[in-house]
């Protein structure tokens, strides 16, 4: 028996490597795996798990939260990867019930608790406010705790599905499928380590 | 390969057959090809060659639609199989889902499974640490099950055999109760396995912390050169298959091995239904097999015969192999066929953090990691309960970035990851003491799509074993103590058998025939041209990863059988 490595943490090597990026990926590939739903059609309806509508406006509203989340700089951020495909399939696919249902409520209580707090629905809300909208959810006791599970649940996937694009895994920390030989005593600080030795 | 199709008697008789063609059946392959015998190998799943039928080997990890992960829908649909960790998106086509091939539960048993060419040499972490003469001598000594037939001597030479072919890498301790083999270049130790392992040396006697010995290449010699097999190169992506041969599998290295020999004929999609005993000669002639896509009943026909189908499937197949001299099973004199079953036991896990050797990381990646024997009631009992544990461990420091910002702030974190303190695990991995209660048998009315009768496991823990548990929690607290970790984390998980995927027994081996269904060279006492050469054979357990010790005693089994063919002894 093995347990299987977790693919939220770096290793050394990826790090390291970043400067010998394989720059064979056009910028832009995206690299998000296309979906098989037509959901992402103009005007179709996605049949979520429950009795929640997600329609063009839910679906711009989540892309709106993943590109609060990780923006575009100087390299693309989550909307410019599709990273609101990945938290979706992810969600539908891999997520229990409970997760599922608060992640379409919480989505849809997004607007409510804007308005509430910053006087507008999200959309209309400027990048800042956007930023702090988000990191107050958690704050507010009385916001409601689908919510909270929402940008939970949306944050995590939002930042393994960025982590794990394509371009990121090619262009910003590069992938290495043959990593390097292994070195037991690595002095922490080449790799910056807080603790110098 | 010959492809064999239902032809004359003479074109379905060979010299032997071997049925299955995972780690064991494999290794039987190699040797009885190697001799001259026209082997052939019946498989019940289908083909899988080496490299061309790795379809995700070299996929990125974003090129796995969920990322690795399997879907509720894929989870919900395989409650037994989702428990074991290594079945993800990149191995998800070499494991045997749970409604493909039922079995009876009388008890929870996750039975975990790979059905193809290679069996689940594919899949296997390939952990290979030798046993010892004190896991040879423990039922002796400790008054359990029966005395194995054979002693750590009669098994040595075939370790060394089976090691230097397979290309196990170690280092050479000089430890008693684990035995040194036939090593490539250890694993090495990072800074806080290396303090573990002295502050073991200082504070506890005879505990030892080694690098684990494990069946990857850390060096290519030219005899798996000669293989098509080159250097491990700790990708860590070995249940995929690996392009390189780097690990041994059946795939990679035995049947290559045997087909260059000429004399292999491999049968996929044959699912051998049971042994064909004749009772005028009083021996076994062939196999009757069903074929899995015609459902074509055919009987192939040999002079031996290599049961090898996993321990389990291989009670199954004895137990299903009735004639008038053998009405419950070949060899089956004594009734106790499908009995003694064992297991290892994983039932507690350890972790916890360590402040010291900050000066030093890990970098790159390695394909091994460390262990220590069993150190209890090694040498003499001394605690309340029999046998013991060994164990796995090892130490991480990873980069990791903080993930408490949102947008910019976050981007910037994710992209520059630091580095974060060191982490230790540990888990046990347990002895258990075969027993008469813990069966398997045939679910006599309800049959499977190809006829065969399902089986029926009713296997359980026992009070030796949640001692054991708990003994291990406490002790490796204590050591974990003793060399400052803290902020130790216990885990007492509660789950079935079967998912150590060290299943064993059920035709073990012994000296007299009225206790036992083989002897000591892998015959059955009762019908001496049928060997049992995988995990049913086993008397005890032992603690170690079981499956180079079916290696070795298939190749010395395979060496006897031919050496007793050509005196006309079977
Ligand atoms: C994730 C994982 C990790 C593991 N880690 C380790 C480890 O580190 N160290 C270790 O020692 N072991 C490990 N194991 C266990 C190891 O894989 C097994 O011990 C080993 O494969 C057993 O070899 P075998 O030849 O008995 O059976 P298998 O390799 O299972 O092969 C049996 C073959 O027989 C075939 N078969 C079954 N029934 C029939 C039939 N009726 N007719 C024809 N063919 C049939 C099957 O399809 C299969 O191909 C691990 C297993 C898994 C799954």
């Amino acid at each position: 028996m093995k347990t299987r490595e977790n693919p939220s943490i770096w290793t050394a090597s990826r790090l390291m490597n970043r400067r010998e990026a394989i720059k064979k990926t056009a910028l832009l590939s995206g690299g998000m795996i296309l979906l098989n739903h037509s959901l992402f059609g103009q005007n179709s309806s996605l049949s979520t798990p429950i009795n929640v509508t997600f329609g063009p406006k839910q679906e711009r509203l989540l892309q709106m939260v993943v590109d609060t989340l990780i923006p575009k700089t100087d390299t693309p951020g989550a909307k410019e990867l599709k990273v609101d495909h990945f938290v979706l399939l992810m969600v539908n696919d891999c997520h229990s019930e409970k997760d599922q249902t608060a992640f379409y409520s919480g989505l849809h209580n997004l607007d409510v608790f804007t308005e509430k707090y910053f006087g507008q629905s999200f959309a209309l809300c400027d990048t800042d406010t956007r930023v702090e909208a988000l990191n107050s959810v958690n704050k507010k006791s009385d916001a409601n705790p689908e919510l909270q599970a929402f940008i939970k649940i949306t944050k995590s996937r939002t930042i393994q599905g960025y982590l794990e694009s394509n371009y990121v895994m090619t262009e910003l920390l590069p992938h290495k499928m043959i990593p390097d030989p292994y070195d037991g005593y690595y002095p922490a600080r080449k790799l910056g380590g807080k603790f110098d030795g | 390969m010959a492809n064999t199709n239902l032809g004359s008697v003479n074109q379905r008789s060979y010299d032997a057959i071997v049925i299955g063609s995972g780690i064991s059946g494999g290794w039987a392959a190699k040797e009885l090809t190697e001799k001259g015998l026209k082997t052939l190998v019946l498989e019940r799943g289908r083909d899988v060659k080496h490299i061309v039928d790795y379809p995700t080997a070299n996929k990125m990890p974003y090129e796995f639609e969920h990322r690795g992960d399997m879907s509720n829908a894929a989870r919900e649909a395989n409650p037994i199989l989702s428990r074991a960790n290594a079945w993800q998106e990149d191995s998800d086509h070499f494991f045997v889902k749970d409604n493909e091939h039922p079995y009876v539960q009388k008890k929870p048993f996750d039975w975990i499974r790979g059905y193809q060419v290679g069996g689940r040499s594919l899949l296997w972490a390939r952990q290979t640490q030798r046993w010892s003469q004190y896991d040879f001598d423990g039922p002796a000594r400790d008054g359990f099950a029966i005395d194995w037939p054979i002693r750590y001597k009669d098994i040595a030479p075939w370790y060394s055999h089976v090691e230097k072919f397979a290309g196990i890498s170690g280092n050479r301790d000089g430890l008693e109760e684990l035995p040194d083999g036939e090593f490539l270049p250890p694993n090495p130790l990072n800074a806080v396995e290396d303090h573990f392992r002295k502050s073991l040396q200082e504070k506890f006697e005879g505990r030892h912390l080694i690098a684990s010995r494990f069946a990857n290449l850390t060096k290519s010699t030219p005899t798996q050169l000669a293989q098509g097999r080159s250097q491990c190169l700790s990708r860590k992506l070995c249940r995929r298959g690996c392009p390189f041969g780097g690990y041994f599998s059946s795939n990679s290295s035995t049947l290559p091995w045997a087909e260059k020999t000429g004399n292999l004929t491999l049968r996929p999609h044959s699912v051998v239904h049971s042994v064909i005993y004749d009772e005028e000669k009083g021996r076994a002639t062939g196999v009757r097999v069903i074929d899995s896509q015609s459902k074509e009943a055919i009987e192939y026909y040999a002079k031996i015969i290599f049961v090898n189908a996993s321990a389990l499937n291989t009670n199954l197949i004895l137990m299903n192999s009735v004639s008038k001299r053998f009405p419950i099973g070949l060899g089956n004199d004594n009734g106790l066929l499908g009995k003694f079953v064992a297991f290892h036991n994983y039932n507690t896990t350890i972790r916890a953090e360590f402040d010291g050797l900050p000066e030093f990381a890990t970098f790159g990646s390695r394909p091994g990691s460390t262990y220590i024997p069993r150190f209890r009631n090694m040498f003499r009992q001394e605690t309340d309960f029999l046998r013991g544990y060994a164990t796995g461990f090892s130490a991480r420091r990873n980069l990791s970035s903080n993930r408490s910002g949102i947008g910019v702030d976050l981007k910037e974190s994710l992209l520059n990851p630091k580095l974060g303190g060191w982490h230790v695990g540990a888990h046990m991995m347990g002895e258990t003491i075969p027993k008469e209660s813990n069966t398997v048998s045939l679910e006599a009315n309800k049959t499977d799509s190809w006829g065969m009768p399902l089986l029926n496991i009713d296997i359980e823990y026992d009070d030796n074993d949640l001692k054991m548990e708990i003994d291990s929690l406490e002790q490796l607290s204590e050591m974990f103590t003793a060399a400052g970790f803290t902020n130790i984390k216990t885990t007492h998980k509660h789950q079935a058998p079967g998912i150590d995927i060290h299943e064993m027994g059920g035709v073990r081996m012994g000296k007299d025939p009225k206790t036992s269904l083989l002897n000591k060279w892998n015959q059955l006492h009762a019908c001496k041209n049928v060997f049992v050469t995988d995990g049913a054979c086993m008397t005890s357990t032992s603690t170690q990863n079981p499956s180079l010790t079916y290696m070795a005693l298939t190749a010395r089994a395979a060496n006897h059988a031919v050496e007793e063919m050509r005196k006309g002894n079977v």
